[in-house]
């Protein structure tokens, strides 16, 4: 039903030397990368890393202070945009005194032609929520049930999901994501969730975004990232890094004791005694998070492709 | 103020669970642009004010039609319009007239101290319910991420409280002038028309437009609730007082020359400025003699030809309210575009 989302060549969000302040601080300095259609893409970084600003200015409710940022073709919160693209905040806001059916109610008068009655009802009955119960008195867990419900009754292109399961129980937070999951394979929705919870995005995403101090520090095909890294687990008492490890990226290399652990791009056969693996997923963010000086890698499918005369502005 | 009708949701059934697929709402020739959608919203938002408002209005103007036919039938039953038409007026000592003035002056001055203070509450409610506590509890991200343009959520909550004040304070405004008009004037001098000025006509419909708009440029500057109503308070106030002291002024009024000094009260004309007019033709307004120094004298002490009082008479009252009605709502219209260019540059 929704052309777009099956040429892989689509771009859902792409960003060329995006810039952005939060109150006078660089949240986003410089930002570059770009996420394909039809893709379940993980958004990760510490606190502070520019995680909420970016979904913000993609969801049209802010504005950058540079660089360029095209959401599904458009530019964010154009008028044949916004329609597109779903988005939950954080703090999830609704009006308490409304109640659920209200509430949904008001998603089908503010998408007049695009709502889908059914899809948001659903949603809310998995929730096991009566539509007759006020917003307000509803638990976390409910609340972001029925953001939810609000953000795929407008059957988006493009949703934007900002720490969706922050506050939920383990249990429900399973429930939650495999219904999130379903809905969004059905309609080959592009899906954008921020999250710290690494756990929950293990086997959930297909794509990753990597952010670290305003910058992004990896992104694409999670299984394209992972291919091109290595763990390096082996006995070693020097200081410093070993010189067999010269021709390849580290990323970064512990030691405790006499192990050396090191997550490093190589750059052709290891040598040496090691035990080396693919990283998990888990892994390689955590290698990342802790080594944020380590260079940037963005795989091909991740190189925004905006025409170049429109990369000056 | 807010004297809409239906706020919608009560009307049009809350059963979520027997809609089919795809409610249909607000195709109404909005070219699927969601204005109607927004008006449903704001009005179910605010439904309790809403209907209160409604109540208020209709609870003022059964008052003042009763006020006002009773006025009639009292004037009429003791000859007060014959009576108080001589050059003397209506004497303290006319039982009627303080009979007239005890019962009718009272609710005639609270229900139009109402009317003068609608304008304030209304910008109050737009700065603070309406936009300050959105933009505070972030609950303006819920239209603007649905499928609404953040300067279209402005200008919708901007046009429907313009619209219900539009209508309902015109309504009201217009049935107390029809009951003030039915007091003869020299009954109650504290109803003057210079005096009730804020309560007749258009005056109160044009501040009430203007509060509303500072109301809304507030509420999207502070984003804070309380914020947002201080500073439309302060504003409004400052403006309000603006325009009255720019009142007189609106138009000419008409100055009187005489020999003698002229006396501070004419009729029920309002009384601008009484002075000397000088020998070199300039003007001593207010001469300032010592006690006790007759006018004659001070005519003297300040070489005085003559006197001059300058005063509007009753006749002028329209030409000012509908003045100062187009300067408030020119200011009204800067405010609204102001609300809208700042909403415009500050979000896409």
């Amino acid at each position: 039903m929704n052309e777009l989302t099956f040429l892989p060549d689509r771009t859902a969000l792409e960003a060329v030397g995006l810039r952005a302040r939060h109150r006078r601080r660089e949240a986003l300095r410089a930002c570059t990368f770009r996420v394909p259609a039809g893709r379940v893409c993980a958004l990760v970084g510490p606190n502070g890393a520019g995680k909420s600003t970016l979904l913000a200015l993609a969801a049209g409710l802010r504005r950058s202070s540079g660089g360029r940022l095209r959401v599904l073709g458009g530019a964010p919160g154009d008028p044949a945009v916004r329609p597109r693209v779903a988005y939950v905040a954080q703090d999830k806001p609704l009006y308490p005194h409304f109640t659920i059916a209200e509430t949904l109610r008001m998603g089908a008068a503010l998408n007049p032609g695009r709502w889908d009655q059914a899809v948001a009802e659903r949603l809310v009955r998995q929730g096991d929520l009566s539509p007759h119960a006020r917003v307000g008195s509803l638990s976390g867990g409910q609340r972001t049930c029925v953001a939810l419900a609000l953000a795929f009754g407008k059957r988006p292109e493009l949703l934007l999901l900002d720490e969706p399961m922050s506050d939920l129980d383990p249990l429900v937070r399973h429930g939650m994501m495999a219904a999130l999951m379903a809905e969004a394979a059905e309609r080959a929705t592009t899906v954008v969730i921020a999250s710290h919870i690494l756990s929950e995005l293990e086997g959930v995403c297909d794509y990753l975004l990597l952010i670290a101090d305003g910058r992004v520090r990896l992104a694409g095909e999670v299984e394209d990232l992972i291919s091109v890294h290595r763990l390096v687990v082996g006995r070693y008492e020097d200081v410093g890094t070993p010189r067999e490890f010269a021709a390849h990226t580290i990323v970064e290399a512990r030691t405790t004791g006499r192990q050396l652990t090191a997550l490093i791009r190589p750059e052709g056969p290891i040598s040496g005694t090691w035990e080396i693996t693919e990283p998990s997923l888990e892994e390689l963010l955590l290698g990342h998070l802790r080594a944020p000086g380590a260079p940037a890698l963005l795989a091909p499918s991740a190189e925004p492709r905006m025409p170049a005369s429109r990369w000056a502005a | 103020m807010r004297a809409a009708a239906d706020p919608g949701a009560s009307s049009s059934g809350e059963s979520p669970g027997a809609s089919s697929p795809g409610v249909r709402t607000g195709t109404g020739g909005d070219g699927g642009s969601g204005t109607a959608g927004l008006v449903w919203l704001t009005l179910r938002r605010h439904r309790a004010t809403a209907w209160a408002a409604l109540g208020v209005l209709v609870a003022l103007l059964v008052t003042l039609g009763f006020l006002q036919a009773a006025i009639t039938g009292y004037v009429r039953s003791h000859s007060l319009d014959t009576a108080c038409a001589e050059e003397s007026g209506c004497g303290f000592s006319n039982d009627a007239v303080n009979t007239f003035r005890a019962d009718f002056g009272d609710p005639l001055h609270y229900v139009g101290l109402f009317v003068e203070l609608l304008p304030l509450l209304a910008g109050l409610f737009v700065a603070g319910p309406m936009i300050g506590r959105e933009m505070e509890s972030g609950t303006y991200r819920l239209a603007w991420t649905q499928s609404v343009s953040p300067g279209r959520w402005l200008a919708v909550r901007m046009a429907v409280p313009a619209v219900a004040v539009l209508a309902g304070l015109s309504l009201l405004s217009a049935a107390y002038t029809w009951t003030w008009r039915a007091v003869p004037a020299r009954t109650l001098p504290e109803e003057w028309w210079s005096r009730s000025y804020d309560m007749l006509g258009a005056v109160p419909v044009a501040h009430a437009l203007l509060a509303l708009a500072v109301g809304a440029l507030m509420g999207l500057a502070l984003k804070r609730t309380l914020a947002a109503m201080g500073g439309t308070l302060v504003t409004y106030l400052a403006l309000a007082g603006g325009l009255e002291s720019l009142r007189p002024r609106l138009t000419g009024p008409v100055t009187e020359l005489s020999p003698e000094m002229p006396g501070l009260i004419k009729g029920d004309a309002w009384i601008l400025e009484r002075g000397l007019i000088a020998r070199s033709g300039g003007r001593v307004p207010e001469p300032d003699c010592k006690v006790g120094v007759s006018p004659e004298r001070c005519a003297e002490q300040h070489d005085a030809t003559g006197w001059y009082l300058d005063y509007h008479p009753s006749s002028h009252l329209w030409t000012l309210q509908w003045t100062e009605a187009a300067i408030a709502l020119a200011l009204a219209a800067l405010a609204a575009g102001a609300a809208m260019w700042l909403i415009r540059r500050t979000y896409p």
